[in-house]
């Protein structure tokens, strides 16, 4: 196949011209309308194959985000299970307590720890 | 978050009633993690969708790599004038073949890229809410550390 019949091969355009005298002018008429029609169906292509080129460019760094940030919840997640166990495994055998503990909680963060922690959730 | 409040009952304290989360806590990343509330103009997933098939859904429909490639430049073929004389039946219904197959072909291109965009907006909202949850779980790691820490301080470690 041919490249671009996009660019400036307007020779199909040039068909027998009319019979009468007027002809010749009406003739230029065309010609250049047909040229301007040309050029904007030219250029309305170009603008929609940059607008989904940009559209796919953009989808694409959207997925490989979300990829990153459910690995980095995955990974949080896994971690906070973790300490969950090793606390679970130390409670047993904790001599830890005493009123001198609650002060680690209470002290300098007096009230802070009482604060909900709320994730918000979105309805589905 | 369930850390937190095993924290507390082992450090036999108060518990302040903190929310559970709902969210399961999955394996696999690519399981739904976060809730996302996404509502798409019906406009848009009517043309999104095909009449014969079910309705367009952001969230399940990924489009790979390989879909999300720029244009092809399609080289066209240069238009070659031909003579009324020329123009038996078999070239107009090789006309009508090929329009046919344009139209379904700038159907289909149409088709994808309201997907595409679709998508694409549900995705912003998703990385969104992920993003949240994220600072979430890190603010609340950090705070169980901290107290860890000094806990360790005190009494060693665990």
């Amino acid at each position: 196949m041919a490249q671009g019949s996009d660019n400036n091969d307007t020779s199909y355009t040039k068909s027998p011209s009319p019979g009468n005298k007027q002809g010749s002018s009406d003739d230029v008429r065309k010609v250049m309308r047909r040229e301007k029609n040309r050029i904007a169906a030219q250029k309305s292509r170009m603008r929609q194959t940059q607008k989904a080129d940009s559209l796919h460019l953009e989808s694409e760094s959207l997925e490989k985000e979300n990829a990153a940030l459910r690995k980095e919840v995955k990974r949080l997640t896994e971690e906070a299970k973790y300490l969950s166990t090793v606390l679970s495994n130390h409670e047993p055998l904790c001599t830890g307590l005493s009123g001198a503990s609650t002060e680690l909680l209470y002290g300098a963060h007096h009230g802070a720890f009482h604060q909900h922690i709320s994730v918000p959730h979105y309805p589905l | 978050m369930f850390l937190f409040s095993i924290l507390i009952d082992f450090l036999r304290l108060s518990p302040s009633g903190h929310p559970s989360r709902d969210t399961p806590s999955p394996i696999d990343p690519d399981t739904i993690q976060v809730p996302v509330r996404y509502e798409p103009d019906p406009a848009d997933l009517a043309l999104s969708s095909v009449p014969g098939q079910e309705i367009f859904d952001p969230r399940k429909r990924k489009f790979s790599a390989e879909e999300l490639k720029p244009q092809p430049m399609i080289k066209k073929a240069r238009k070659v004038f031909i003579p009324e004389d020329l123009k038996d039946d078999r070239y107009w219904a090789r006309r009508r073949k090929n329009n046919i197959a344009a139209k379904r072909s700038r159907d289909a291109r149409r088709l994808k890229e309201n997907q595409i965009a679709i998508r694409a907006g549900f995705l912003e909202k998703e990385n969104a809410a992920l993003r949240q949850e994220v600072a979430d779980l890190r603010k609340e790691l950090g705070r169980c550390k901290n107290v860890l820490a000094k806990y360790e301080a005190r009494h060693g470690p665990l």
